[in-house]
């Protein structure tokens, strides 16, 4: 018996389209196909302009993040068998960022939160090479280990209703990575970060809805990452009242 | 090619759209009971400070069948946010021991007894002075 599916597909091409349309296309699936696959083979039999990321199909590089009925989740990772008994899927875009083509988003609004946390490692006078490493015990490790599994996939981004309210809010991934290098016993960047996220867009639009973390691939809990965050910029903002540092 | 990127407005009905959204805003429309139902005590705490007519009116309203529904559902609302927030509170704090952290059920569990033991003296309490 030949198994087959609908698979739905939002297209937008910018050069001829005004808004996102569904296309629908009905596949041939196997028991190891991925939505990914699906889509590499719609593009390959049927709809060769078809345009989406992708990259290392294993859950590593947080290329194909997608809307799969409506959740986010990761094209790679997303077996079409988990659909079989619906009989149908619908895939579209991250649409909480600009649609630029097809599956396609414009990542530069997340880029450009991002650079504004300062997401590496900050030293104000950094040790000379010759007086060797900067050495961290396994716990100092732990303490923000899981923050260093952001893939960036931005599957939390579209998650987050806040976001669709307020474009402008700094976000779950943008934080994560700020409160990780807050976390490292190496960083001495942590006021400069508490800094911007205090501010109006920075951590406080969030209501703690939590399902940035529920759609995490990499389990590493932005909404947790975010409410740690707020603990500590509360006092951060409380020291600059008394400091001649501006908040 | 220029580029024309398309922006998706978010729906106005974005909590209906998802069953984890729906939980999520059901626990803050709780606040809503559990603030007239404070608002109600503030009013009481009110009425035991000024003349005894006051008092007897606030226990006469309390009495009534439509106020005994509305506590009904302030206390529901109360258990449904305590329930969800206990759940949500190891997020917000990170017990560390040496490379591993306190497991969230312990936290979870260490809330629930903490809320029943301070629960318990305020009753002793409440019962001994009364």
């Amino acid at each position: 018996m030949v198994d087959t599916i609908e698979i739905t597909v939002m297209r937008y091409r910018p050069d001829r389209d005004d808004a996102p349309w569904p296309q629908s296309f009905t596949v041939t699936w196997a028991e190891d196909m991925s939505i990914l696959d699906a889509l590499q083979l719609i593009k390959d039999e049927y709809a060769p302009e078809l345009s989406y990321r992708w990259s290392c199909r294993m859950e590593v590089c947080g290329s194909c993040g997608m809307l799969i009925n409506g959740i986010p989740k990761l094209a790679c990772a997303t077996f079409v068998r988990e659909y079989a008994d619906l009989g149908r899927i619908r895939v579209g875009p991250l649409d909480q960022m600009p649609v630029e083509k097809d599956l396609i988003v414009d990542m530069n609004p997340f880029i450009e939160k991002l650079d504004t946390v300062t997401p590496y490692i900050v030293q104000p006078r950094p040790k000379p090479l010759d007086e060797g490493e900067n050495l961290q015990t396994p716990t100092e490790l732990a303490r923000y280990k899981q923050y260093t599994m952001c893939i960036n996939c931005l599957l939390c981004y579209q998650a987050c209703p806040q976001v669709g309210l307020n474009a402008d809010f700094l976000g779950p991934a943008a934080t994560a990575l700020a409160h990780r290098y807050n976390l490292d016993s190496r960083d001495e960047g942590a006021a400069r970060r508490l800094k911007v996220m205090n501010r109006e867009n920075g951590i406080w639009p969030c209501t703690f809805v939590g399902y940035c973390s529920e759609v995490c691939p990499k389990h590493v809990d932005p909404a947790g990452a975010i409410q740690q965050a707020k603990a500590q910029a509360v006092p951060a903002w409380a020291n600059s009242l008394f400091s001649k540092e501006e908040a | 090619m220029p580029r024309k990127p398309y922006l998706v407005r978010q729906s106005k009905h974005w909590y209906r759209e998802n069953p984890y959204y729906m939980v999520y805003m059901l626990r803050e429309w709780t606040s809503v009971p559990v603030a007239l139902a404070a608002l109600d005590l503030f009013w009481g705490l009110a009425a035991l400070a000024g003349p005894p007519q006051a008092w007897d009116r606030w226990i006469t309203v309390q009495r009534a069948p439509i106020m005994l529904l509305f506590n009904l559902i302030a206390v529901a609302a109360a258990g449904f946010n305590t329930i969800k927030w206990f759940a949500a509170m190891p997020k917000a704090i990170r017990i560390q021991r040496g490379t591993r952290f306190v497991s969230d059920n312990t936290l979870i569990t260490g809330s629930w007894i903490a809320f029943a033991v301070i629960s318990l003296v305020l009753l002793v309490l409440v019962i001994c002075l009364s």
